[in-house]
């Protein structure tokens, strides 16, 4: 399965946050999506999730145009996201969390719950199943956004800076999880994250955005040595001041 | 979709218990003016408990509910009305409604199937508001329900007294009726649609993003809400026999609000709770009142005290216990953690 953008344009007002930006995601692969602050990955995820319109472009599931549809059509076709403020449901306990997200799928009950206790597991979340969500610290509400996005199930995972927050052990941790996660469950991921050392690690491609355009995109080794992407996460005078 | 677990079961063990012991208490107690408390106690309960179903779950506070009570109580006199009466009490009455007089429960029933049917026609543009907006459109829909009732006099007598109906509302009707909401509240908070409903009320963008059709099920929740308030409003109509539209307004929305806000409108447990808490403070204020003013202690004229007391301990909740004092947890889940400690 791929999920793609085509050329995808958002204007806010005065501002043309992204510039036709395309990109696609295959299952079983991890793209990163990187880019300085302010470079529009989370408007690009936005617009993949349903939260925000584009102003020009489509979205593509596999054939399937997808870019009108409304973020709770989107899960019910396979996206699942998380955000990069949490927003984990406080008053429910974490078990409660990701079981309200499977409802959505196409499994009978008891297929549910064991598809829920299985992700509970994977991420460690076994310890505090029964928690409630607003007691917990940031690592672990990350933790409980991705399962709740994966108990969706979905054929494409949307991750917004799950390591925020995080420790360098926490995010040792998640990036030894997320990487086995295509494979395991059968998925794509489309992630966004600050942590250069995670997302080299991590990623199979990567799609570098500056200022609301596509400046590089390719295979880690290839991106991580362009020009372009040195320029706008170093500066213009690194390559000359090392030189 | 399980929705009977242990802990709802514990929960809803505890109420009929509870509900019982009240209704042997009152037994033993034997007074009239007890038992018609206790009748009015279990009619809050269903109004106060479907208010929950809504509010409880939706996160948005419904001041629509004394209006939609009002709806079930005219509608099921209107039903259950004796001929004779009719011609008496309602000059104007439609033909078609003249020669109708159905049994009492009958008419209640009805009563609350046609609360529902207003609610959903009336409420589904209202699901998509939030917060403040949300709020202030139910006081509206209170307010033109108010001016509906007093207006159209040829169903409601207008504002003066609307009275004849038969006297079907007793102890152990109400007591029934107030269980099965009860049941529903706790299936309802954990079914499906519940789940949900919970988790939009904390985090709406995150719950689209789980699929949660978040007017959809805002929409059947106060649906649910209507009815029972319905159901609530034709019992007490059948319980006072004759009322006006003053008894539908202000002064009683205040008072249901006020049970849920010291209970907790997140659990049913709360709702059950501040409806018995307030039940009781206000009786006993009521009682003061009535000591003072013939006491002779005072010269003036002594009212009000028990609204002064009820505003004084809503602030008191609000600051020191916002989310009332059944915040997040069912009876039933205490009742299970004793349980499985031992």
């Amino acid at each position: 399965m791929k999920l793609s953008c085509e050329k995808i344009t958002v204007d806010f007002v005065g501002l043309r946050a992204l510039d036709q930006v395309s990109l696609s995601v295959k299952t079983k692969e991890i793209l990163g999506l990187i880019g300085p602050n302010g470079s529009g990955k989370t408007t690009l995820l936005n617009t993949i999730g349903g939260q925000l319109k584009p102003t020009k472009g489509n979205i593509f599931k596999d054939n399937l145009d997808i870019t009108e549809f409304t973020p709770q059509h989107r899960v019910k076709n396979g996206l699942a996201r998380s955000f990069q403020i949490v927003r984990t449901f406080d008053s429910l306990n974490v078990f409660e969390n990701i079981k309200s997200a499977s409802l959505v799928s196409n499994m009978n009950y008891s297929d549910k719950i064991k598809f829920c206790d299985e992700i509970i597991s994977y991420l460690n979340l076994d310890r505090i199943k029964h928690v409630l969500a607003n007691t917990l610290n940031y690592g672990d509400r990350r933790r409980v956004e991705i399962a709740r996005a994966m108990a969706t199930d979905p054929d494409f995972l949307l991750l917004d800076e799950p390591a925020a927050g995080m420790n360098d052990d926490e995010s040792e941790i998640l990036l030894t999880m997320l990487r086995e996660i295509p494979n395991k469950f059968n998925l794509g991921i489309l992630i966004i994250d600050h942590d250069m050392s995670l997302i080299m690690k991590l990623c199979d491609r990567l799609h570098v955005l500056d200022s609301g355009k596509t400046i590089a995109e390719g295979l880690v080794d290839q991106v991580k040595t362009h020009p372009d992407v040195v320029k706008a996460y170093l500066g213009e005078g690194f390559k000359n001041e090392n030189a | 979709m399980k929705i009977i677990n242990n802990e709802n079961t514990f929960s809803i063990l505890f109420f009929l218990i509870l509900f019982i012991i009240i209704y042997f208490v009152n037994f033993f107690v034997g007074s009239a003016i007890f038992e018609r408390t206790v009748t009015n106690l279990f009619i809050y309960i269903i109004l106060v408990v479907g208010l929950q179903v809504f509010m409880g779950n939706s996160g948005i506070l419904s001041f629509a509910h004394i209006g939609f009570m009002s709806i079930g109580a005219y509608s099921s006199g209107l039903l259950s009305m004796p001929i004779k009466m009719k011609g008496f009490v309602l000059r104007d009455l439609y033909p078609i409604f003249e020669n109708v007089a159905f049994d009492p429960i009958l008419s209640i029933l009805i009563g609350g199937i046609f609360t529902a049917i207003i609610a959903a026609i009336l409420t589904l543009p209202l699901m998509r508001l939030n917060d403040a907006a949300a709020v202030i459109s139910s006081f509206a829909l209170l307010m033109v329900i108010h001016s509906i009732v007093v207006g159209w006099s040829a169903v409601t007598n207008g504002p003066r007294t609307f009275f004849g109906l038969p006297k079907a509302t007793t102890l152990e009707i109400a007591l029934i009726f107030s269980f099965l909401t009860v049941i529903f509240a706790f299936i309802y908070k954990n079914s499906k649609f519940g789940l949900l409903l919970r988790a939009s009320r904390d985090n709406d963008i995150a719950a689209e993003s789980i699929g949660a059709n978040i007017v959809y099920l805002r929409w059947f929740a106060i649906i649910a809400s209507a009815f029972l308030a319905g159901i609530a409003g034709g019992l007490w109509g059948h319980f006072i026999t004759s009322f006006s539209p003053k008894s539908f307004y202000l002064k009683e929305t205040f008072l249901v609000i006020s049970m849920i806000i010291i209970g907790g409108s997140f659990t049913v447990t709360g709702a059950i709770a501040g409806a018995l808490l307030v039940t009781i403070g206000y009786e006993f204020l009521r009682w003061t009142e009535k000591v003072i003013k013939f006491s002779d202690v005072i010269t003036f004229e002594f009212i009000g005290l028990t609204e002064i007391v009820l505003s004084i301990t809503i602030i008191i909740f609000l600051i020191t216990k916002p989310k009332g004092l059944f915040p997040f947890k069912e009876i039933g889940d205490t009742i299970n953690k004793i349980i499985k400690k031992e």
